[in-house]
Parts: structure tokens; sequence; C-alpha cells
């Protein structure tokens, strides 16, 4: 048993837990500790180091926990659910596989009950985030152009954007036909050196991690300045509960167990828990007392509740021509956001973000489409690859995902091998939902028309797609529907704050890696001043 | 290797129009594929010799009646073939050593833009 003295404590170290600990250690002389379940990513080992790195695709860094199933990986049971989680446990979270697209949500997204009469008003506005996102680009490099319609007002100084390529240009072509928004992806990619980093030599799939640290994932854009910022990182290291005061009213400690079975406890002035929207209300629902007989931060019942997943919708062509599509950043090309927002002529409120994927490597198309009966072994087979190879076009559509009450994550009444309840999530479609997923998938297949796209695959929601893991313990103005205050700080206890995507109060329709941080940086922002230093913004 | 087993791995996977590798020049016979080839040589000698079933009939036989072995073969064939250096050569992919060296992604002449810029402003004017 061993105790370990703080002023903070950040839990977990994914793009949430990593913007936390950064701005802390820049911001004052304070003693912080990081803990980490998982360990630091090595990216000598991430498939695309080797010659044969589409059958390495499927091991340590696969983005199913089930198939890495390491000791960082905890169980989630989500039989209840049509979307499975995907993530990565380690320094850097999910962001070591994610495929880097940072755009911001939109300033509508944050007030959707006045705007459009759904969901629910965020406590604090874009105006509020804006200079946090600017910070996060700034710190994370992110690959960009100014003056997209769709966010007039993004004065950060963007690297240039990573280039569309003969697939980006031939959509392009056919939005600009359909008279469409679009623009080139926001992408935590350097497309040129930038933070000691090299620039993007096109590997193409990112989402196996970035062999040559040109994506800019939390454990190589923070890091490195956290760590010579003397910011203790504790990896393989498991936050098992709480310890309070008397009065319940102040959280005195962290229990904590190791991969070598030591166990502990961590004591601090402040508590950050960034563990992702099932890691977080998991470890919060596990921690009962006489108070809060629920789990600590629940005496609204809104802890674990609202859980948003943003279905995708998944629309694959083919083209006659090849068009090099398996060349480039696997998910960052373009995007368009032209029915991003309500519209009065629809049948469903808020919207989706349209976006071009990459097409696979060789291996990967032959593999998909022997799977799915397009490519068959025998005389043909030359033929079907080549149909397929290079000529592939894949959109993904998502969709906002508005909070519902009853989709949520609880506690299973078994336990993991460190004694913690496996979470649960209970998840279904809503029909605002399923019908953003409809509309969706015919205007994809109305773009594919204008492009002669011969359509060979269409479904919704793709199973392996739960990266974005929002809304289970919400903030807002009203301890009666929330957990958190607007500065992230649960309502009942003077020293423990979230600062990651379970703080969302709406999902928008976009990619939440850079509002996660952007939401992290404000939260610690105004930690720092209750600490007595001055805020960086 | 048997004929029987070398002239199946060919039906899979037969030469292209553009080159000389077919199924049998590129199968490892290493590792899990050792056990891969004893189960079909036996599935092969039962369904295809002394029979009238051509090798397209085996493959139907084999998916139907032993999916498994079926799934791993095709896994492994495929395996075997991608990551040939020949096959990955004529489909453009890295050489190895050093690996990887990426791509370049011609620039883009982001005047493509200009009908996306043309039709906001135009919006913006009527607003």
């Amino acid at each position: 048993m061993t105790n370990k003295d703080f002023d903070v404590v950040v839990i977990g170290s994914g793009a949430a837990g990593s913007a936390a600990s950064w701005l802390l250690s820049i911001s004052g002389n304070y003693k912080i500790a990081c803990l980490e379940q998982g360990n630091f990513p090595n990216s000598s080992e991430y498939p695309t180091n080797f010659f044969d790195w589409e059958s390495r695709l499927e091991t340590n860094y696969s983005f199913n926990p089930k198939k890495r199933n390491t000791w960082a990986d905890y169980e989630i049971d989500d039989s209840e659910s049509p979307i499975k989680v995907a993530n990565f446990n380690g320094v850097g979270g999910s962001t070591v596989l994610f495929s880097g697209h940072f755009p911001r949500l939109h300033p509508s997204d944050f007030r959707t009950k006045d705007v459009d009469g759904v969901g629910e008003n965020w406590p604090i506005q874009y105006s509020d985030l804006e200079p946090y996102y600017d910070l996060s680009d700034q710190i994370t490099g992110v690959a960009g152009l100014i003056g997209d319609p769709a966010y007039p007002g993004i004065k950060s100084r963007l690297l240039p954007p990573v280039p569309l390529g003969k697939i980006g240009e031939r959509i392009a072509y056919g939005l600009n036909k359909m008279s469409w928004h679009w623009w080139p992806s926001y992408s935590a990619i350097n497309t040129k050196s930038a933070g000691g980093r090299p620039s993007c030599i096109n590997l193409g799939p990112c989402n196996t991690g970035c062999s040559q640290g040109a994506k800019s994932s939390a454990d190589v854009a923070f890091w490195p300045q956290s760590l010579r910022n003397s910011v203790s990182l504790f990896t393989s290291t498991r936050a098992t509960g709480f310890e309070m005061d008397k009065l319940q009213r102040k959280i005195t400690g962290l229990k904590y167990v190791n991969q070598e079975g030591e166990s502990g406890t961590f004591r601090a002035k402040i508590f950050i828990i960034a563990c992702n929207g099932i890691g977080t209300p998991r470890l919060l629902l596990a921690t009962k007392t006489e108070k809060f007989p629920d789990g600590i931060g629940n005496n609204s019942g809104h802890l674990g509740k609202n859980l948003m997943l943003h279905p995708l919708a998944y629309l694959e062509g083919t083209v006659k021509d090849d068009i090099s599509s398996s060349v480039g950043p696997h998910g960052c090309c373009l995007q368009s956001q032209e029915f991003y927002e309500t519209s009065k002529d629809r049948e469903f409120k808020r919207g989706f973000t349209m976006q071009v994927l990459r097409s696979p490597g060789p291996l990967e198309t032959a593999r998909l489409g022997i799977r799915r009966k397009t490519i068959k072994l025998g005389p043909s087979f030359h033929h079907d690859f080549y149909s397929f190879f290079n000529r592939t076009i894949s959109l993904s559509m998502i969709i906002e995902d508005l909070p519902e009450f009853h989709n949520s994550v609880y506690l299973s009444s078994n336990t993991d091998a460190t004694g913690l309840p496996i979470a649960k999530i209970d998840y279904k479609l809503s029909k605002n939902t399923k019908e953003i997923i409809k509309f969706a998938l015919t205007k994809g297949r109305e773009l594919f028309r204008a492009l002669d796209v011969k359509e060979t695959l269409a479904f919704a929601p793709v199973s392996f797609s739960g990266w974005h893991l929002m809304g289970t313990a919400r903030m807002g103005d009203d301890p009666q529907d929330s957990v958190t205050d607007k500065f992230g700080r649960i309502h009942e206890l003077e020293n423990l704050y979230i600062a990651d995507s379970s703080l969302f109060v709406t999902s928008g329709a976009v990619n939440p890696a850079s509002t996660i941080q952007a939401l992290s940086l404000f939260i610690v922002d105004n930690i720092v001043e209750k600490l007595g230093g001055k805020k960086h913004v | 290797m048997s004929r029987i087993l070398e002239e199946f791995l060919d039906f899979l996977i037969p030469v292209g129009q553009d080159n000389s590798i077919s199924g049998s020049r590129v199968w490892n016979r290493l590792g899990k594929r050792t056990t891969i080839e004893h189960e079909l040589l036996n599935f092969l000698e039962q369904k295809i010799l002394n029979t009238e079933h051509t090798y397209e009939d085996a493959l139907q036989l084999l998916e139907v009646s032993n999916p498994i072995l079926c799934s791993s073969l095709t896994e492994a064939l495929l395996e075997d073939y991608f990551e040939h250096p020949e096959v990955k050569t004529r489909l453009s992919q890295n050489h190895p050593a050093p690996f990887p060296i990426g791509y370049k992604l011609p620039s883009t002449d982001w005047s493509i833009l200009e009908p996306v810029i043309v039709r906001s402003e135009s919006t913006q004017k009527r607003k």
C-alpha cells in the first residue's frame, strides 16, 4: 500500500487527460500526476512499420478492445447496442488510432433546444470554447483551409490542407455539380514539419497508429512537453475508487492498483476525471457512499444517461477508372456539411456530416470483397479484385445523435480482475436518428448518381464504430438534470472535475476530438484560476 | 506439393493477365499453413480424385461442408499473395528495407473550391 501526494491528479491520458495535464504543466509550479491504465504506445510496433502491415491490423493495435485483450482493456458489455465500442487504452487514448479528423462543433450545437426545440442547451456557448479550440489547434497542429463557409469564424493558423488526391478531386467535382457545400477535412496531421514532428508521407492507414509521428495523436502532441515539465505519468495504473472527507463534500484520495498488483492512494487538492463517456461514469457509479448511494455525482440520476455514439451510415461504390483511392490518409480527405443544420423541409431535426474515406489496401480490399461475395476466388479473381482496388469510393455519414435518457452506461453485476464492476451499455437508435440515416443514404446515392458511381454497399449503423462516447455526465446549470456545472465540477463536490466527452450535452455531427481537447483546456484553465494561478486564455 | 493441391491453389488465384504469379507459387507452407494444407489435401482427395467434380465444385463444397477450413485457407492464401514482393511491386506498394516509404499525393489546385465560396457569398447576400 503506497500513498502519493500531488496538487492535481488527472485520471486518464487520452485526448482530454493529455490536454489537461499539459495545460496544468505550463500554468504553474503544480505537482501533477496522471494515471493511465495502458502503456505508452510504441510507434515502432505499429503495423505500418512492417511489410505485412495489413496482416497485423487485428493485433495489439486493433481498435477492438476484445481483440487486444490486454490488462489495460477493461471489459465493456455492448451486447445491448447495435454499435460496438472501438477504442484504445494507452497514453494518447483513442487518438492513437483515430483517423485524425479535427473539425469543431458548430455554434448551433450548443443551443439545439433554443434553435430546434430538441436535445438540450449547453451551459456554455461556442464563443466560450473558441479560444480553447484555437489553443488546441495550435498545440496539436491542424491541417485545413481558412474560409470554410461552415466555419466562418476560424482564426487558427492552420497547416496546409491534406491534398485531395484523385479520389477527392473526383468527389469534389460531384459535390460542385450538386451545388453542395464541401471543404477539405480539418485534420490533426502534419502536412509540413511542426511541433518537432515530421510532415506526413501518406502511409495511408492512420487508424493503425502513425509510425512516423505525423498524425497528432495526444501522446505525441502533448506528452513530450508535459513530461519535460515534470508531470508524473503513472502507466499501467488503474483508478479503482475515491475516498471522501467526513462530510462527503470533498474527495481526499483516489485509490489505484497497478499491473504489478501494487495498490494505494493518490492524495491531491483537485481530481480531474478524463476516462471517456464510459470509463468516467463507470468509475463514479462504482463508488457508493451514504450521501451518494447511487454513485458519486449521481444525485440527479443523470450519471451514465444520455449516451451518444454518433451512428455512422456507410455507402460504397466503384468507378471504372483507377482513382488511386487507397493512397493518402485514410480518413482525412474532404467533408460536406450541406445537411448539417435543421431544415424546415425535412422530417427530422439536426443532420449529418458527409466524409469521404480513402479505400483500404490490397489485402483488405480482397478480404472485404470475399466476405461480401463481391470478389470470388477462382477464374474471375483478378477481374473482381481490380474492379475494387483503387476504384472504390466510400462515404461515411456521421449522424447527429440527440441525448436520450434511456441510452445509458450502467454497472453489471460482474466484476473484472481488479474488482471493478464491468460497464454495460444499453443503446438504441432513436426515430430522429433513423430518419437522418435514411436521408443521408439517399443524399449519398444522389451524389453517386451524379458521379456515375456504381453502388456496391450501403448500411447503417456501422457496427464497430463506437469511438465517440459522449454525454454520460453532462454539464448544466441545473443540478436536477446534469452531473457537473459549466466548469466541469461535479455539483455536489468541491474538488472533483470531469474534463472529457461525457460532459457533452449534445453530440453535433462531427468527430469530437477537437471539442474534447478544447473543453478540457477550458475546464483546466478555470481550475488554474481557482488554484490561484493566471488563466492562459 | 502434391499436384492436386497445386492445381487447386492455382484455380483459386490463377495467373493474371499481367503476371505469372499464381496461388501455388505464393503459398507459404509454413506455420499454420501446414495444418491447412493437410486438411485441404484430405478434402480434395475425397471430393475430387476419382470423381467428376471440378475445382469450382470443390470450392463450393468446401464453403458448405467446412467453412472454417475454407475461411482459414482464404485468409492464408490472400495474405501470401498480397504480401508477395512481386505482387506488391505490381500494385505499386512499398518495397521492403526501408519500409515504409510512403506516397506522394499530388498537390491540389484549391480553385476547385470556387463554386463553394461563390455559392456561400450569394447566400450571404440574399440574407
